[in-house]
C-alpha cells in the first residue's frame, strides 16, 4: 500500500528546509503577475525557511536531522532551543509560537553567528531592512484572507525574498 | 547636494535626542520607548526603538541612529548585535506594543472622555486612535505599569484599565 503524501513528507530537516524554500520561490514566482496575494503569502514562508536554515547551519544541524528531536547530549530539539532563544531576543513583544516570527529568526541567525564565532555579517543593516520589511507584510495567517495588495507591498516582499534568496549562503558562512 | 545635508543634520538631532533618552531610566513610557533584550547566551544585546520622529528615515538609517546614539552613552560597553527602530504604527503591525491602557469610562463615573485623554496625554506611549477611543501601548510591562501609577496620580480612578495582547501566532 503506497503511503499518502503527509506520510511521506517525513520529519523536517535542514535539507528539506533548503529545497522546499527553493520550490516554494519558483512557485511564488509564476504567481506574482497574477495572483499577488498568493505570491506574497509563498514568499514569505522562502524567507522564514531561509531563515531557520541559515541558523540550523550555524547551530551545526546536520542536514538530515529531525530538527525535532534532540541532539545528544541535548535534552530539547534544534527547534525547541532555537525558539526558546527567539523568546529570549524578542523579550515581551514575544508571541507565544515564534515559530513564525520573521523578525526574531533572523535577530537570532544573527545570535548564532556570534555564538559561531563568524563576524559580524557585512549586510546586516540591508538584511534587517529586508525582513523587517517582509515582516509588516506577511504573517501566516494570510491563508484565511483575501485581500488584494499594494503593488508597493507586493515590491517589498519580492525584494526580501529575492535578497534572501541571493545572500542565503552569506548568512551562515 | 541639499538632501544629504538634510538628512545629516536630521540624523544629527535625532542621535542627540536619543541619547538623552537612552541615558535615562527606560522602564518609563517617556517617547521615544527604548527595549534592551539580551539573547539566552548573554553575549549581546537586541534593541529596538520605537519612534515616529524618524518616519522619514529608511531602516537603515535608524539603526545607523541607535548605534550612535548608544555609542555616545555606553561607549565601554559592547555595541548591540541589532539596533532596530521602528515608528509606532510599525510596532503595533509587529507586535511590539503588547501593553496597551485604555479608559472604561461609564456614565456612573462622572468623567468625562476629553479629561481621561488630557491625563493620557501625560502619561507617555504610543498613542492609538480608532473612531472615538483612545488608547496608549506600550513595548513593556514595566514602562506599562509606569504609565499606569502617571495615569492614577493625574485622574485618581477606577477607569484605568491595563490589558496585555498576546495574539495567537494562528488566527483562523
Amino acid at each position: 500500500m503506497p503511503l499518502t503524501l503527509t506520510a511521506r513528507i517525513g520529519p523536517d530537516t535542514l535539507a528539506k528546509l533548503e529545497r522546499a524554500a527553493t520550490r516554494r520561490f519558483a512557485e511564488a514566482s509564476r504567481l506574482i503577475d497574477d495572483q499577488p496575494f498568493g505570491a506574497i503569502y509563498l514568499l514569505g514562508y522562502t524567507v522564514e525557511m531561509r531563515l531557520k536554515a541559515a541558523h540550523y547551519r550555524l547551530a551545526g544541524v546536520s542536514h538530515a536531522w529531525n530538527i525535532s528531536h534532540p541532539i545528544p547530549p541535548n535534552v530539547d530539539s534544534p527547534r525547541m532551543l532555537a525558539e526558546r532563544q527567539i523568546r529570549s531576543i524578542r523579550g515581551a513583544a514575544a508571541q507565544r509560537s515564534v515559530g513564525h516570527d520573521l523578525l526574531g529568526w533572523a535577530q537570532l541567525v544573527i545570535e548564532s553567528r556570534t555564538v559561531a564565532g563568524l563576524p559580524k555579517l557585512m549586510a546586516q543593516p540591508e538584511f534587517l531592512s529586508h525582513i523587517k520589511d517582509a515582516a509588516l507584510r506577511w504573517t501566516e495567517s494570510l491563508r484565511y484572507h483575501a485581500n488584494k495588495p499594494y503593488n508597493e507591498e507586493l515590491e517589498a516582499v519580492v525584494k526580501a525574498a529575492r535578497w534572501v534568496t541571493r545572500n542565503y549562503s552569506q548568512l551562515w558562512s | 547636494m541639499a538632501a544629504a545635508t538634510k538628512k545629516s543634520g536630521m540624523h544629527d538631532l535625532l542621535t542627540r535626542l536619543l541619547r538623552d533618552r537612552l541615558k535615562g531610566d527606560l522602564d518609563q513610557p517617556a517617547l521615544p520607548l527604548v527595549v534592551e533584550n539580551r539573547a539566552l547566551s548573554g553575549r549581546s544585546i537586541h534593541l529596538l526603538v520605537i519612534w515616529d520622529a524618524w518616519r522619514d528615515l529608511s531602516n537603515i538609517e535608524r539603526s545607523s541612529v541607535i548605534m550612535d546614539a548608544h555609542a555616545l552613552v555606553h561607549d565601554k560597553e559592547p555595541v548591540p548585535a541589532v539596533a532596530m527602530g521602528v515608528t509606532g504604527s510599525e510596532a503595533i503591525s509587529l507586535g511590539y506594543l503588547p501593553f496597551r491602557i485604555a479608559p472604561l469610562i461609564r456614565k456612573t463615573d462622572g468623567l468625562s472622555l476629553a479629561k481621561a485623554e488630557k491625563a493620557m496625554q501625560k502619561a507617555g506611549g504610543v498613542q492609538v486612535r480608532a473612531g472615538n477611543a483612545l488608547d496608549i501601548r506600550f513595548a513593556t510591562h514595566a514602562q506599562a505599569t509606569n504609565a499606569y501609577r502617571t495615569l492614577q496620580s493625574e485622574l485618581p480612578s477606577p477607569v484605568w484599565t491595563l490589558i496585555e495582547e498576546r495574539p495567537a501566532a494562528e488566527t483562523a
